[in-house]
């Protein structure tokens, strides 16, 4: 049992600071555990109640019936040390420390958490946080945290965050969303890393076969080498994107002030995620742009891109921008050429970017469909974008049909797709959410998505054939 | 060679001994020799082919050139004049240094210049750069970082990405460099920096001159992980 399982798969959970007031964090928390159905046996603890949430509260740890194999601790920063010490006399084996206060706001708190640490490592006592928003484990119908989820999304991606209510913030708008959530299998907050960090978690995901991309949150690493050189081995296989905040002077200082950790150079950091193969997401937006598109859409052969549009105006700069991007815009061959043709007024050229504008109005499935599929069988085509209006008078069932087909026929092909439009756009995405089609506002995030998944793929074969026969090729040569 | 890389309560080793190591390590540095007087100076640049670069050899001095301690195109027959001149300026400008002699070495013209180091950074282990020497690094920043250990695939994915990398292919009618052998060198520098981990804390080439015919470290400066 890895140190991460034994945090991820508990079959028993108490919740320290376990309240019976809404609102509050010990509240919402034992709430998500009840709402998700978390299948083990649930203990709150609380000395000033009876029944928390329906279950029996106990008054303390050691008054519980059995050892509980994870406790989450929900109480102020001031008795942390003697929850653990309990926790310690009980042998509990992990523990969440939810409570904030810590390294992240210096002085005190970073005196507490010396303390602290030094009393988990006697101990043996595994932990994430403190100043975490806690977890979800969605195999094991586990959402253990104080930010509220109505509902959690599965799916196959893994999510690491460090910094508490960001990491609870992103979840939350991903799980709110009803259209174009990728969903987590998987989502930890580490807060202040105090003992389990981002290496822990990369091995501990890299081995669940449910899991096709693994996302990081990071603002300091702990132990970088054996992050690099755990990562170098994991991206051939999953792809692992991260984004790493902190990267300008001035976002290094306020990293080092939240997170208490020396920060190291950018750009010396930025070789360090090539080398291992990392994808690095410069925003937000693209970090969760490229989870999607990784988690969603193939990753294609090559960065040459075949453009549908239903504006040659959008056609004009997403011809720009896949140039800036270092990608190509595919030439079609004449096949492709005459079967789009065959739809458009006879003096309308066509090109690529394929401009089908005479589709906007007529909503004919064909309009999508005819250049949709002449595109992507198209051998010299490795990637579509398709630029198009939500047109309302869409049938929404076709819609699906179309790009399922399409899919099925193209599985090695990704389809990116920017929508413009208003009411009825939400009924284009509902319907393309069920063939998985990563849809976009801008049309620079699809781009630089494939722009990723190209590099990613480039460095991961490369790898993979200049291995190590040239190696020994190059020691020859040395004459060692 | 492992002796003298651990010369205890030294911080760094002279340009000889650097050279010595990196020669050790399969990369090639300028023919030539250390002359600790006029005389053996003139002796040895009979041997060798002119124009000839002389160098200060003290483990006092990092940076020769600062204090002139450098003297440059040197012919055969002025090596023993150059000899007493550069012996007479440098103790003249500081009059306590030790001074070991001074190398004589034959000047490699042409070729890009390319600077290498590996640095031990307390969080990552070695950290490998690679950049174009001279005002490409200095101005423009124009360099690669990677971790060691690191691989064939890795150095050529370094040297792509630097800006200036089009010089590697040859400008100007001059042709291009001998990529092999400098891939062969930046991999032999990361293997020393790993195999030698302990005791190094950083190892710069700077310039590695790299032609068509291959790869010289014209200058290199070993400097020691402080002994704990």
């Amino acid at each position: 049992m890895t140190p991460m399982r034994e945090l991820l798969e508990p079959d028993s959970i108490a919740v320290v600071g376990a309240s019976a007031s809404p609102g509050k964090s010990g509240y919402i928390l034992l709430k998500n555990l009840i709402d998700h159905g978390f299948p083990g046996r649930l203990y709150p603890v609380n000395p000033s109640a009876d029944t928390v949430l329906g279950l029996r509260a106990y008054p303390s740890i050691s008054a519980l019936p059995e050892p509980p194999d994870v406790v989450f601790i929900v109480v102020p920063r001031e008795h942390v040390l003697d929850v653990v010490r309990q926790c310690e006399t009980r042998k509990v084996r992990a523990v969440v420390i939810v409570s904030a206060g810590f390294a992240e706001v210096g002085g005190d708190g970073a005196i507490l958490e010396t303390e602290l640490r030094q009393v988990l490592a006697r101990s043996g006592i595994r932990a994430i946080g403190p100043n975490t928003v806690g977890f979800a484990n969605a195999g094991r119908k586990l959402v253990a945290s104080f930010v509220p989820f109505p509902r959690w999304i599965d799916g196959r991606v893994a999510l690491a965050g460090q910094s508490g209510l960001f990491a609870g913030g992103l979840l939350h708008e991903l799980m709110a969303r009803e259209v174009q959530s990728p969903g987590m299998r998987l989502a930890v907050s580490f807060g202040n890393k105090i003992d389990l960090d981002e290496v822990d978690f990369l091995d501990h995901a890299s081995r669940d076969p449910e899991i096709r991309v693994i996302a990081l949150h990071l603002e300091s690493l702990k132990r970088p080498r054996e992050f690099f050189a755990l990562a170098r081995r994991v991206s051939p296989r999953t792809p692992v994107i991260v984004l790493k905040s902190g990267r300008t002077a001035a976002g290094a200082r306020a990293a080092a002030s939240h997170t208490g950790a020396l920060a190291i150079e950018d750009r010396v950091l930025d070789g360090a995620f090539r080398q291992a193969n990392i994808v690095r997401a410069s925003n937000v937006e693209e970090f969760m742009a490229f989870i999607r598109s990784f988690a969603w859409a193939p990753v294609p052969d090559g960065g040459r891109i075949g453009v549908l549009t239903h504006s040659g105006a959008s056609g004009v700069i997403v011809a720009d921008e896949i140039d800036e991007a270092g990608l190509r815009l595919a030439s079609l061959g004449k096949t492709t050429t005459d079967r789009i043709a065959a739809l458009l007024p006879s003096w309308q050229p066509v090109g690529n970017p394929a401009d089908v504008w005479t589709g906007v109005g007529g909503a004919a499935r064909r309009l999508l469909e005819v250049p949709l599929m002449a595109l992507l069988d198209d051998p010299g085509v490795d990637a579509v974008l398709g630029v198009l209006l939500a047109l309302p008078a869409t049938d929404f069932a076709e819609l699906a049909e179309v790009f399922g087909e399409a899919r099925q026929r193209h599985p090695g092909k990704p389809i990116f797709l920017v929508l413009y439009g208003s009411d009825v756009k939400e009924r284009w995405l509902r319907a393309l959410d069920d063939v998985k089609i990563p849809v976009d506002p801008d049309t620079r995030l699809p781009i630089r998505a494939i722009r990723a998944m190209v590099d990613y793929d480039r460095r991961r074969r490369r790898r993979s054939t200049e291995g190590a026969e040239n190696a020994e090729a190059a020691r020859g040569r040395r004459g060692r | 060679m492992l002796a003298a890389a651990r010369a205890r309560g030294r911080r760094a080793l002279t340009e000889p001994e650097a050279k010595a190591v990196l020669c050790l390590s399969g990369i090639p540095a300028p023919r030539g020799c250390v002359a600790t007087s006029a005389a053996e100076a003139g002796v040895l640049a009979a041997r060798l082919t002119p124009p000839l670069a002389l160098k200060i050899v003290s483990p006092d001095l990092l940076h020769k050139s600062d204090i002139g301690g450098v003297e440059l195109h040197v012919g055969g027959a002025d090596a023993e004049a150059a000899w007493n001149r550069l012996a007479n300026r440098v103790r003249a400008q500081l009059p306590g240094v030790r001074l070991e002699g001074i190398l004589i070495e034959e000047m490699v013209s042409g070729g890009v210049d390319i600077i290498g180091s590996v640095t031990h950074d307390a969080r990552l282990g070695p950290v490998l750069m690679v950049g174009l020497g001279g005002l490409w690094v200095e101005l423009l920043r124009d360099v690669s970082f990677r971790l060691v250990p690191l691989d064939r695939a890795d150095v050529v994915e370094m040297l792509d990405e630097l800006k200036g990398a089009a010089l590697l292919g040859g400008l100007r009618g001059r042709a291009p460099v001998d990529r092999e052998a400098l891939v062969d060198a930046l991999l032999a520098l990361s293997e020393l920096s790993q195999e030698f981990e302990e005791e190094l804390q950083e190892v710069e080439i700077n310039p590695l001159a790299v032609s068509s015919h291959g790869v010289c470290a014209v200058d290199a400066v070993i400097l020691l992980r402080n002994a704990t």
